[in-house]
């Protein structure tokens, strides 16, 4: 048989393998419920968000773009993944970029003074990674984020299945179709988790301290490029904690005022007493678990956030701009959900 | 660098490209340059080991073929023919010589590689036998790990200088050449230990891209693949678990746990075998075969003429023979003739040669007693098949035994199975008297409960493993079956159409990816023949 004709079978062969290896992957990919989030952003038409807010879980919570349409009428989107390292949420900003171009940048400033080893929380980076769509970013992050690691781990993270493939046992119908999630999701990267847990109020919440903690290199490095990227572009960058209760404390948002004041940026830590009390927050009926929000109490802190964004940046008004008719009847939604599951 | 590992199949993805993308003159050059990157990978120290025994040997086969020269020039090369006495002199003194040589280079060479693995093994139990006689001497213990491969690149070597020696093999001239016979990566871990006459002139020779070859070459890879990941890596963790706790089981529980261990090992060690001899067939170059389906023997004689082949070979050319011919049992046979009688008498020195080469065989296992027990038990089993063999013809007529039917074979065949199978308790347990022990444990109940007491389910596997499993030694079995008749399944799938030919293709790679046990969850085991 000649050269050429062996040649030609072996790379239609290896075309054929790549093929089912795609099918495969795709099969056996963890679906993550995050995944509608990500999409969800994908899906926002180019330049049409004013605020970006990136974080982790506590902004997925507790932020909601809908209701700080209604009270504001600028646009934005919360792209929130649980535990997400800083590291992942600078990736995250690039990439936003590459679609948007929002006037504030809001950082979940909580995960300035969290550090984790990537053993530690490979689920987390595995969440943030995965679900975004293939580019240059993804891959530097992939290069950034297994640089520590050993090989298999790179090309587990290049190749999910190879992390997955052991799933054969427990797949499911919803595997093969590979719609496992709420495709009619539209509430712009907020969790649309309406449990409600009652928690107590810390009596100690917030209680002043001089201490501080360290911020970790890894993290001041992503924070202070995050910084440098929006300004570059001329974003304005706001850091802000949400209500974390029992998990907040004094020597912390001292560390993060700290820097705030260094860079010179707008801060808010919604964990003082006092600021919980201006927003009428119930920890009765508006806690998901003892350090998450619900939608309910979201409502609540983005009301007066949305103020905070008003009077703090020069923000557009686009409620009455006909392009974006289809937010007011995602907020019917929203609210509609909001009025049967909250008092 | 494992061969299982991703970094091995990068290296071997560039190994095979380079190789035949290179001019053919070159490379023997880039497999000698592969094999030492492979080898690196294992610690730069390492190297020194092997370069160590590669010098020696290659010397010494030269030094060999000089003395033999040397003789020959003087024999013949008088001008005035030497006398009968004079001949008998110089050779006699050129044999010293040889003999001089060629102890010192075996001192040389298992030295290096039994300091290093015994000599734990010697001071411990020195150490003990001088408590026992409360003598104040107490040997230090070195902390280092054993060469990668050193007991297979041994014995290649030990293997080359005796059959220079035998004038069976010229001396290599070529010290590169030579370092290339003892290196070559894919066969350095875990073998087979091959000879000099069968494998250095195709590592030398060029070897252009051959399709079938390369396919026939990938397909051993993948089956070998499927035996080491799925299976024996899959039983592992069941066998694992058991050994690890065996205090926590007895009865079949620990029966289990050896049956488990019977075909892991097998699959560990013909798998890696198979991604051996898999890479070197795809560049052109045939290694010897290990395993010849061993679980298929009908005597234990036979079994180790079918398990791990090339060690049997080698301890039978260069440990068996020379002590059955030698001198001194020569003496012993025409001692115990006479004494014990013409029958027994004849059977004694084989006896004892079969014994002094099993525990050979159990020795270069490991440097442990339990190893030591390990080839006594299987030169005890071979010692009373040819001491009792005429009783149990005689036994086999008086019942008149149909001998010549399946039920006969497959009683044969169960009895070596069992009587391995026991030998492995040996082999997985953590010492002689663990091993002793677990044989306890295992004769103490008889607890068939445990096959629907969700004991089973306890060991690391799901109950999807076990099908898995099953169905997976089903068909390692049918396939074995089909070789034994004389099938050559890799020749039968070359013949069918290609849509079948590809769907048993992709079928394999895909079993092989999925039910491997590999990745971040699992580290693929270290293969168990790694380890001797």
């Amino acid at each position: 048989m000649g050269t050429t004709k062996n040649f030609l079978r072996g790379t239609f062969f290896l075309i054929i393998l790549f093929v089912i290896f795609s099918y495969v992957s795709e099969v056996f990919a963890r679906k993550w419920d995050v995944q509608k989030y990500v999409d969800n952003f994908y899906e926002q038409p180019e330049d049409s968000i004013d605020v970006l807010f990136l974080g982790a879980s506590g902004f997925g919570t507790g932020v909601s773009p809908l209701i700080l349409w209604e009270e504001a009428g600028f646009t934005s989107f919360t792209r929130a993944i649980g535990a997400q390292q800083a590291s992942m949420t600078y990736y995250y900003l690039l990439e936003s970029l590459e679609y948007q171009h929002p006037d504030v940048v809001v950082l979940d400033a909580y995960r300035l003074i969290r550090h984790n080893k990537f053993e530690d929380l490979e689920v987390s980076y595995r969440r943030s990674y995965e679900p975004l769509k293939f580019s240059i970013i993804k891959l530097r992050s992939l290069f950034d984020i297994t640089s520590d690691s050993d090989l298999d781990t790179f090309i587990s993270f290049l190749f999910p299945f190879f992390r997955y493939h052991t799933r054969w046992p427990e797949l499911e119908r919803a595997d093969f179709e590979f719609n496992n999630y709420d495709n009619d999701y539209s509430f712009l990267g907020q969790f649309p988790y309406f449990n409600a847990n009652p928690v107590e109020m810390p009596e100690d919440l917030m209680a002043p301290t001089d201490e501080e903690v360290e911020i970790h290199d890894n993290e001041l490095y992503y924070f202070e490029e995050m910084i440098r990227i929006c300004r570059e572009k001329d974003i304005k960058v706001f850091l802000l904690v949400m209500p974390r209760l029992s998990l907040a404390k004094y020597s912390e948002y001292n560390t993060v005022k700290k820097f705030a004041d260094k860079h010179d940026l707008l801060f808010i830590d919604y964990n003082f007493p006092e600021l919980m009390k201006v927003v009428d927050f119930n920890p009765a009926t508006d806690m998901l678990d003892q350090s998450h929000i619900n939608p309910c109490g979201a409502v609540k802190f983005s009301r007066h956030l949305a103020e905070v964004l008003k009077n703090n940046f020069s923000l557009p008004d686009k409620r009455n701009d006909p392009d974006y008719f289809q937010w007011h009847s995602n907020l019917e939604k929203l609210k509609e959900q909001i009025s049967q599951n909250c008092n | 660098m494992s061969i299982t590992s991703s970094i091995f199949l990068i290296f071997l993805f560039f190994v095979f490209l380079i190789y035949f993308l290179i001019p053919k003159k070159f490379q023997w050059i880039f497999l000698l340059i592969a094999s030492y990157i492979f080898y690196l990978f294992s610690g730069f120290g390492k190297i020194l080991f092997l370069l160590f025994t590669t010098s020696i040997t290659f010397f010494t086969g030269i030094l060999l073929e000089k003395t033999d020269a040397e003789l020959e020039t003087i024999l013949n090369n008088n001008v005035k023919p030497l006398s009968k006495e004079q001949r008998k002199k110089f050779k006699d003194s050129s044999k010293r010589k040889k003999r001089i040589i060629l102890i010192c280079a075996l001192l040389l060479v298992l030295g290096i590689l039994g300091v290093p693995k015994y000599y734990n093994f010697f001071a411990q139990n020195f150490n003990s036998l001088a408590n026992v006689f409360s003598l104040d001497v107490d040997l230090s213990l070195l902390k280092y790990l054993l060469p990668l491969g050193i007991s297979f690149y041994t014995f290649q070597s030990v293997g080359y200088i005796i059959d220079i020696n035998r004038g069976k093999i010229k001396a290599d001239r070529n010290f590169a050449k030579f370092a290339l016979f003892l290196s070559f990566f894919p066969q350095i871990v875990q073998g087979p230990i091959s000879r000099y006459d069968q494998l250095a002139h195709q590592l030398y020779e060029p070897h252009s891209f051959n399709y079938e070859r390369v396919k026939f070459g990938l397909q051993l890879m993948l089956w070998g693949f499927f035996k080491k990941l799925v299976i024996a890596d899959r039983l592992s963790i069941a066998v694992n678990s058991i050994f690890g706790n065996s205090f926590q089981y007895e009865g079949l529980s620990i029966f289990i746990g050896v049956l488990f261990f019977s075909f892991q090992m097998y699959c560990d060690f013909s798998g890696g075998i198979d991604i051996a001899r898999g890479i070197a067939e795809s560049m052109g170059i045939s290694l010897v075969e290990n395993f010849r389906r061993p679980f298929f023997s009908k005597s234990i004689d036979e079994y180790w003429r079918r398990w791990h082949i090339s060690l049997g070979d080698w301890m039978r050319d260069y440990v068996f023979y020379p002590l059955a011919l030698s001198k001194t049992f020569a003496r012993l046979g025409k001692f115990s003739r006479k004494h014990l009688g013409n029958k027994i008498g004849k059977i004694i020195p084989i006896i004892i040669a079969n014994l002094i080469t099993f525990m050979a065989v159990g020795v270069w296992h490991g440097p442990y007693w339990k190893y030591v027990a390990f080839g006594t038990y299987y030169g005890l089993l071979i010692s009373i098949g040819l001491l009792f063999k005429p009783f149990f013809q005689k036994i086999v007529r008086a019942l008149k035994i149909n001998t010549d039917c399946f039920s006969w074979r497959l009683t044969q065949i169960s009895f070596v199975f069992t009587a391995t199978t026991i030998g492995r308790y040996f082999v997985r347990a953590d010492g002689l008297r663990h091993a002793l022990q677990l044989l306890r444990q295992t004769f103490s109940i008889f607890n068939p409960w445990i096959f629907y007491d969700g004991t089973l389910l306890n060991l690391g596997l799901r109950v999807e493993d076990y099908y898995l499993l099953l169905i997976s030694i089903l068909f390692l079995i049918l396939l074995e079956i089909l070789k034994e008749t004389g099938i050559n399944i890799r020749e039968k799938i070359s013949h069918q159409n290609l849509v079948f030919r590809w769907s048993v293709y992709l079928i394999g790679i895909f079993a092989v990816l999925i039910f491997g046990i590999y990745g971040q969850e699992y580290d693929a085991v270290e293969f168990i023949y790694r380890g001797f």
